[in-house]
């Protein structure tokens, strides 16, 4: 059976409801019909017959010859004929026993070695579960063979069928590194499976999907080891041996563990253990961490040709530049040319965003973006509305009172000078048709008055000139511009580059 | 214009005081009430003013 080419496809068939259970498979071939406990039996019986057989031939054989002999019994009878017969009657009896004796040794041997075969059988459960994962996996439903065959594999985690089918499962959902994980447990639960051809195969286009390279040498009767660093370029050993350079290609390897390292100046040394099983390449990757006590000198160092912008802006805003979104880097910048670009930035619930940036060559910018929320605008605007209305009223109020208090005054004025004026000649009667009399007391009121209303006037009018600047503060404040940083430039043409710590 | 209607009612605050009774002579004084100038300078009623003839050319 070719595990590859039964990868679901076409086998949608009904399964018939009486089958004959039979997995022929790694060597292990068992009936359902047929239970461990009565092969036992049966072999016990079978050899407890021959051995009752042989004894008893034995037995009989002896009292043959000593019948023969006219002498009764082992060790009967005198003279020369009859120690002879003595002598050849114990010689074929010790001979029958010897026969009987190993007999009753391969009859023991048969049942010691069938009692082990019987426990080398696998459960019942076993089977259940494998033939389910088996059938739901040609018939293409994947979950519920991968959890059949996950549960056999659990009862009986030495054998490599359940794994083999798990990463043939691996391959249909196109998750190749399970795949190629369940794939190498099957070939070392039995590198010599009749299988083996197949379930190598199946691990290497597993491989290959994950673009990892393949091994076109010969592996004799070993295999191979692959070594990937999350750096290139470090230099790798294998067994203390100097193997080449990272990434590795696939290299011929004896069977067996494997101490591997993987080295580069200016990071730390990573080692791992590869354990390299028959037929398949083995891929191990070693992470590298930088090593901060390294100080590293570039004599000739890269002259930048681009700036980077870093934007703080509130959470899930949309920043683009010249109308495109770009990605960030590692370290959260943009990476622009140099020249000026737009910036907008939108958020919502937040006003958008716009300015214009000039990247420089080697140079980082950051921008603060103003949180200025919508719902904070028109709470703003709100306040400075009030507030020009209260300066409306206010001040109407000061200039109506100021007004009454002009007024007040004039008529205690008025009323003054017409009271020095009025004639002392004409009697009294006669004027007051021509002017009321007003008294010094009127003319103290009236007066009184004057100065009440200027003073709420004056009040007045000194809020509504506070009302009228909050109003204009509130209305047409205007959101800051964005605070901008700017990193220094990072070198220029020729120049030494120094990373590291000092 | 809101401006200039604030300047007026400002300029009420810093109006005139009433009329006093300060006065130097009598014509300062009310004297068709019967006021007139006291020797400290001040407008007064008095009875002899009230009693007083008018002031008549004739």
């Amino acid at each position: 059976m070719v595990v590859g080419a039964e990868r679901g496809g076409g086998a949608r068939k009904t399964l018939p409801v009486l089958r004959r259970v039979v997995v022929a498979r790694e060597g292990v071939t068992a009936t359902g019909t047929v239970t461990a406990a009565a092969a036992v039996t049966a072999t016990g019986m079978v050899a407890a017959a021959v051995t009752a057989i042989v004894i008893a031939t034995g037995r009989r054989r002896d009292a043959m010859r000593h019948r023969g002999s006219g002498r009764g019994g082992v060790g009967g009878g005198c003279g020369e004929g009859g120690g002879r017969r003595m002598i050849v009657g114990a010689t074929e009896g010790a001979r029958s026993r010897m026969q009987a004796s190993k007999l009753r040794w391969m009859v023991g041997a048969i049942v010691m070695i069938a009692a082990a075969t019987a426990t080398a059988q696998p459960s019942s459960q076993f089977l259940a579960e494998f033939q389910a994962g088996t059938d739901a996996y040609r018939l293409g439903q994947y979950a519920e063979a991968r959890a059949h065959l996950e549960r056999a594999m659990a009862i009986e985690p030495s054998l490599p069928g359940p794994p083999r089918f798990l990463a043939a499962v691996d391959a249909a959902e196109s998750k190749w590194a399970e795949c190629v994980g369940h794939a190498r447990t099957a070939i070392i639960a039995n590198p010599a499976s009749s299988e083996i051809a197949a379930t190598r195969k199946l691990h290497d286009d597993c491989r290959a999907a994950l673009d990892r390279p393949a091994f076109t040498g010969d592996y004799a009767d070993g295999g191979a080891l692959a070594v990937e660093t999350n750096i290139a370029g470090a230099v790798i050993t294998i067994g203390g041996l100097r193997a080449g350079a990272s990434p590795l290609p696939p290299k011929a390897m004896a069977l067996g563990k494997v101490e591997v390292t993987a080295s580069k100046a200016g990071w730390k040394t990573a080692s791992g253990t590869a354990t390299i099983i028959p037929g398949v390449v083995t891929d191990l990757e070693l992470v590298l961490a930088e090593d901060p006590a390294t100080l590293t000198i570039d004599s000739n160092p890269a002259v930048p040709t681009e700036g980077w912008v870093r934007v703080d802006a509130a959470a899930g805003a949309q920043i683009t530049f010249d109308g495109a979104a770009l990605a960030t880097d590692d370290r959260g910048r943009y990476q622009l040319p140099v020249g000026v670009h737009d910036l907008e930035v939108t958020a919502p619930g937040y006003l958008p965003y716009r300015r214009s940036v000039k990247v420089e060559r080697g140079q980082e910018l950051k921008i603060v973006v103003p949180r200025d929320s919508t719902a904070g605008r028109a709470a703003r605007r709100q306040k400075g509305m009030i507030a020009l209305g209260a300066a409306a009223g206010l001040g109407l109020v000061g200039t109506v009172t100021g007004w009454m208090a002009f007024a007040a005054a004039d008529d205690a004025r008025d009323w003054a000078e017409l009271e020095r004026l009025r004639p002392t000649t004409v009697p009294l009667s006669e004027t007051l048709a021509y002017a009321p009399l007003h008294t010094r007391a009127e003319i103290a009121a009236r007066a009184d008055r004057s100065r009440t209303l200027a003073i709420v006037s004056g009040v007045s009018v000194v809020a509504s000139l506070a009302a009228l600047g909050a109003g204009i503060y509130f209305l047409a404040k205007l959101p800051a511009d964005a605070p901008v940083e700017i990193g220094p430039t990072v070198g220029d043409g020729w120049g030494v580059s120094i990373r590291g710590a000092l | 214009m809101l401006v200039s209607l604030l300047a007026f009612g400002g300029c009420a605050w810093f109006d005139d005081g009433a009329p006093t009774r300060a006065c130097k002579t009598n014509r300062d004084c009310f004297a068709a009430q019967g006021e007139v100038c006291t020797a400290d300078g001040v407008c007064e009623v008095t009875d002899a003013a009230a009693a007083a003839p008018r002031e008549v050319p004739q």
